[in-house]
């Protein structure tokens, strides 16, 4: 089962459901990595940006309490880090500039969003 | 004198009157000169010779000698029965009268008696076949007796001047003859035809051969009814036409006659019935112009003047024309009387430019006189008028295209005009622009290219551009400049489609603001099937769209709202699996956190945008699905605390476990324990929200021995973490001895 490993990486969260980022955080846990966040509100989310110097890899929700994530993506993408969108819009829905952006749709299985992080990250 | 002397001397005479007459061509000098003969050879100083002249009964003096100038040539004698002379020629012989002041049986010309004559013999000449031409006439200036002698001398030289006289006339007459048959040659459009008393012809000249088709060996010895149709034939017209020729010397002879082939040929001439210069009627000439090619050309004008009347009476449309100067109506076809419901016949009487004018209504006067002088420079008009009916006083439309029409040198001698009712397309029109103005939307119109053409009033009034400013393309002024390139794309679209439509945004003038107008046209097209025009609208859709995008939200909301909470479930799950001893154990779990989270749903869908679920809704909800065991509950509180939608789920979720909590080892596991639920709306000066104190109090409770081992379960990570994590919120958990206390701070929306 834990064929995939996310070992020493620093994977940042941004979910605003907390039982959704529990169980993301544990899962990242589960494959080695260390969580930054989670963060549930787009502010929380780029004051963690701004304040972590490293980070791996970023799992996002893109509806954050009605806001949207794309402004702490647009400074991920800036940083050159391997981003992952999860929400339940529409891939529609996501602006152009992230149309490479990676993207699941809600429901997906938390394995499912850890495999598409790894291959990101793999890209990259 | 002797008898014998005179006998040689009379023909010395006649022998040197024969060469003379051999030798001169002229006849009036031979007549001259027989005239010396006798004189001298009777002895007398007058002698002349008379010609009769049958037009008036007259003898002229044609030549004579020893008369005073103004007789010879000039002086006629009478030929009354009083006159010796015609005695003379009615006796046929010499007739000698020795003393006229003793003679009772004539009377005498006065010259004759100014010359002093008093005796004189009369001799008749006649041409050949006894045709009479005149008299040979010598005068003594005293009484008389002419003898035996000088009567034969004279008879002898009258005997030798007829056939001289008939010679020289013969001749003349040949003469004149070659003239005209030289004209006759150049004659070729002429029919020229001659014959005799019993009309049998003698002559086929000029033209006739061309013209008719006979040749002159064909037609000599007919009569000439051959060149007549069978119809005038058998209506006796050829016959007819020689007797008025004969009673009034000739006739016109005008209509089609029959050539050699059986075709017709139309002949304009006379026929000229022929006499003798003493009436008798000698024949008749026929001479006629080939006229056919004008005829027919006649005909047809005619047959297209007729057919002109026929399209002008048929016509709906009034067609009439005017005389340039007076402008009094020449032509005027019935659909007149129709459409003014007035008579011609009463139209027309008086100044009928007047009458026409009266029946305009007066403020259309000064355009229509204005049109009239126009035409009558030169121009072509076209103008719109009403008029009056007598009839019934309705009014009437009128459309009249009025045209000049020129002579030769480029004067307007008449003008032309075609006027046509526009009565019932007037109110057409009417309607329709009632219509086009009255709609609300905005209408416009444009050429095949898509270049506007015309727009309707709300076009102006809306955005502010007059129907000038909008020809063309300046309606894109109007337009949204981030919509221009799609109005245009459409244009293109529509040209190939047919159809044109776009969404675009169009200012309103007055507000400055742009809304959105669906703008859509359709082809108007002709028979043919190529486009006209367009017609178009430009609808004001703002509303719709502000709902469509709205709409769109909600929709790709509702989406994301729905995916969410399927995947909070399939969380939820799979930590209820995680905590579950068995499947029965995960069923009871998972049904009853699957419920609490349906009542949240059924809660949150009742809901309008500005409607919030409060408090006491909220915790009602909840604990009514605990059946039966509300007696153990005590609520403190007030009504209507709104709470965030965003919040009501989680919160929801944490009651639930609260109270399943309490079911399962809890207040409300034990009769004699209580749950007391209290809460209260602080407002913090410091937040943006009220908020919302909740305290979870269970009372009286004997808790188990290892309760304070265990590890927290679903309930109390949803309170100490969710609730935080999730909704800001400050909370608290404490396991007191005899019970559960938890505080929940919330901030709530406010009101």
């Amino acid at each position: 089962m834990t064929a995939l490993s996310l070992s020493n990486c620093r994977i940042l969260l941004v979910e605003d459901e907390y039982l959704l980022a529990a169980e993301l955080r544990d899962e990242l846990q589960d494959a080695g990595a260390t969580v930054v966040g989670p963060a549930a509100s787009l502010s929380k989310a780029l004051t963690l940006i701004e304040g972590t110097k490293r980070i791996d890899g970023a799992v996002l929700d893109v509806n954050l309490r009605g806001e949207t994530a794309f402004p702490a993506a647009a400074i991920l993408q800036e940083r050159k880090v391997p981003t992952l969108f999860v929400s339940g819009y529409d891939p529609k829905a996501i602006p152009q500039r992230f149309e490479h952006t990676p993207h699941c749709e809600k429901p997906v299985a938390v394995r499912r969003v850890i495999e598409t992080l790894i291959r990101t990250m793999q890209r990259t | 004198m002797t008898s014998r002397s005179q006998v040689e001397r009379h023909q010395a005479a006649l022998s040197a009157f024969g060469d003379f007459v051999l030798n001169n061509a002229d006849l009036d000098d031979i007549l001259t000169e027989a005239c010396r003969h006798v004189a001298r050879g009777l002895d007398v100083e007058l002698a002349k010779v008379i010609e009769i002249d049958c037009s008036n009964d007259t003898g002229l003096v044609r030549a004579g000698v020893g008369w005073r100038p103004g007789i010879v040539g000039q002086e006629r004698v009478s030929l009354s029965e009083k006159s010796s002379e015609a005695f003379a020629i009615e006796e046929e012989r010499p007739v000698i009268s020795n003393d006229i002041s003793r003679e009772d049986r004539f009377e005498f010309p006065q010259f004759l008696i100014d010359h002093g004559v008093a005796a004189l013999v009369n001799v008749p000449i006649f041409l050949p076949e006894r045709v009479p031409f005149g008299l040979l006439q010598v005068d003594a200036r005293e009484p008389r007796e002419f003898g035996d002698r000088d009567i034969h001398f004279l008879k002898t030289y009258a005997m030798i001047l007829g056939p001289v006289i008939d010679r020289h006339r013969t001749a003349a007459a040949l003469k004149i003859a070659d003239g005209r048959l030289k004209l006759i040659e150049n004659a070729r459009a002429y029919v020229m035809i001659v014959s005799d008393a019993d009309d049998r012809i003698t002559d086929w000249l000029a033209g006739s051969e061309e013209i008719l088709g006979w040749s002159a060996d064909e037609a000599i010895g007919r009569p000439t009814e051959m060149i007549f149709t069978d119809e005038d034939r058998s209506a006796n017209v050829p016959e007819d036409e020689l007797a008025r020729a004969s009673d009034s010397g000739s006739t016109i002879n005008r209509r089609w006659h029959q050539r050699r082939d059986g075709s017709r040929v139309f002949l304009d001439g006379q026929t000229i019935a022929v006499r003798d210069s003493c009436g008798n009627l000698t024949g008749y000439l026929k001479i006629a112009q080939d006229v056919t090619e004008r005829v027919q050309t006649e005909l047809a004008l005619r047959e297209s003047e007729n057919r002109f009347r026929q399209f002008g009476e048929a016509s709906q449309d009034i067609l009439w024309m005017r005389d340039a100067q007076t402008l009094q109506w020449q032509y005027l076809t019935p659909a007149f009387e129709n459409i003014y419901g007035l008579s011609r016949h009463d139209a027309l009487e008086g100044n009928d430019f007047d009458n026409w004018i009266d029946m305009i209504l007066e403020e259309d006067r000064a355009l229509v006189l204005d049109a009239i002088k126009r035409v009558r420079a030169g121009n072509h008009v076209t103008f719109d008028y009403r008029i009056r009916r007598p009839l019934d006083g309705s009014i009437r439309w009128l459309r009249n295209t009025d045209f000049p029409l020129t002579d030769a040198q480029g004067n307007v001698t008449l003008i032309g005009g075609v006027g046509h009712d526009m009565t019932e397309l007037r109110k057409t029109e009417l309607r329709l622009k009632v219509l086009m103005e009255g709609i609300p939307q905005l209408v416009w119109r444009a050429d095949k290219n898509g270049d506007w053409t015309w727009s309707s009033p709300q076009w102006s009034e809306y955005t502010g551009y007059s129907r000038e400013d909008s020809k063309g393309d300046g309606w894109l002024q109007a337009f949204h400049p981030d919509d221009h390139a799609a109005a245009r794309s459409a244009w293109t679209e529509a040209l190939s489609t047919g159809n044109f439509a776009v969404e675009a945004r169009i200012r309103n003038v007055s507000s400055q603001d742009y809304r959105w107008f669906q703008t859509r046209a359709l082809p108007v097209r002709n028979h043919g099937g190529s486009i006209v025009e367009w017609l178009g609208t430009s609808t004001d859709i703002h509303q719709l769209h502000e709902l469509q995008g709205r709409q769109q939200v909600l929709v790709a909301e509702l989406q994301h709202r729905t995916r969410n909470l399927m995947a909070v479930v399939q969380s939820m799950s799979q930590k209820t699996i995680r905590a579950s001893a068995d499947l029965a154990d995960f069923k009871d779990r998972f049904g009853h956190r699957l419920e609490a989270l349906s009542r949240v749903q059924a809660l949150l869908s009742r809901l309008n945008d500005s409607d919030r679920i409060t408090f006491d809704e909220l915790i009602d909800a909840e604990l009514r699905a605990l059946d039966g065991r509300v007696g153990q509950v005590i609520l403190d509180g007030p009504d209507g605390v709104r709470l965030r939608s965003s919040t009501v789920q989680t919160l929801a979720m944490a009651l639930h476990e609260l109270a399943t909590n309490a079911i399962k080892h809890g207040a409300l596991s034990q009769p004699a324990a209580k749950l007391h639920i209290s809460w209260s709306l602080l407002c913090d000066p410091g937040s943006e929200y009220p908020l919302l104190r909740i305290d979870w109090r269970e009372m009286g409770v004997t808790m188990p021995p290892d309760v304070a081992q265990r590890p927290g379960g679903h309930g109390r990570e949803l309170i100490e973490q969710a609730l935080p994590y999730q909704l800001d919120a400050k909370t608290s958990f404490t396991l007191h001895p005899d019970g559960v206390h938890c505080t929940i701070l919330l901030p709530v929306s406010a009101n």
